[in-house]
């Protein structure tokens, strides 16, 4: 029998030496799983947010490797979306995971400058160059496109939109 | 409280440094790591072993603490040898697909 459980969550806490704040929904109905939160887009939430990615992940039964694969495409789009489209600024970013039919898609969006990480690519040349000769950066979306199986963008109403998608082999 | 997952212990013995890393190396903890190993740039050395034994994940931030610190020591002395050991499969495989395994000298 399908359940459903939704729920909302605010943390508002604002300390100076733990603040985040966050909406948390989550909603499970047969083997359909999702949620989603939205996040202050500063780098120094970063290991608070993995936190509570990590602990919907959990409920998931992943393995370590599936779970960090997640988790590494999360944080290559977060670090991107403060650098690049709130250019260290202050903004929100939202993260929806959903699993379905042995497909995950992780939608995240952001109120940012249009930044398109599909056009940003760092091409094989550039990873077969010598050390030396190698910039340092760019490499994020080059990891998002070696771990995840597709990788799209969308700008509509002042918003980037970037939706990945993982087939899990279990 | 969530805490920064990294601890980091360098020791120098004659003209090698080794540095053992235990955690994860992301965006949150790799500020910690490249500001610990730019102490070593000063020093008389020919040798730089990273033990990644309790490395169970990197991103492209902790990537980036590993080209700086290549690119660094070829400034410094190109005949200065970076080793890095004790890979796990998982972080073996970010080496892998974005060419690091080609400079760093892993064993």
């Amino acid at each position: 029998m399908n359940t459903v459980i939704r729920f909302l969550f605010w943390q508002n806490v604002f300390n100076i030496n733990y603040w985040i704040r966050l909406l948390v929904e989550f909603v499970c109905k047969g083997d359909f799983i999702k949620f989603k939160i939205i996040v202050d887009a500063h780098l120094k939430n970063w290991n608070k947010i993995r936190f509570f990615l990590n602990s919907y992940i959990d409920k998931l039964n992943f393995n370590m490797d599936e779970k960090n694969i997640f988790l590494l495409a999360c944080e290559e789009v977060f670090d991107n979306i403060c650098h690049y489209a709130y250019k260290n600024l202050s903004g929100k970013i939202e993260f929806k995971l959903e699993f379905k039919d042995k497909i995950a898609k992780i939608e995240i969006s952001d109120t940012g400058v249009k930044f398109d990480p599909t056009h940003f690519k760092y091409l094989e040349d550039d990873i077969r160059k010598p050390s030396s000769k190698r910039r340092i950066g760019g490499m994020g979306i080059y990891i998002i496109n070696q771990i995840m199986d597709k990788i799209e963008y969308q700008r509509k109403h002042n918003q980037n939109y970037l939706f990945l998608f993982k087939i899990l082999v279990k | 409280m969530v805490t920064e997952k990294i601890t980091i212990d360098q020791k120098v013995e004659g003209e090698q440094v080794d540095i053992k890393i235990s955690g994860r190396i992301d965006t949150q903890t790799s500020p910690k790591f490249q500001n610990r190993v730019n102490e070593i740039f000063d020093l008389e050395i020919n040798k730089v072993v990273i033990d990644l034994q309790g490395v169970e994940y990197i991103s492209s931030a902790g990537l980036r603490v590993f080209l700086y610190i290549k690119k660094r020591l070829e400034i410094k002395n190109p005949e200065i040898y970076l080793e890095v050991k004790n890979v796990i499969p998982s972080v073996k495989e970010i080496f892998d697909i974005t060419g690091f395994s080609d400079f760093l000298n892993i064993v």
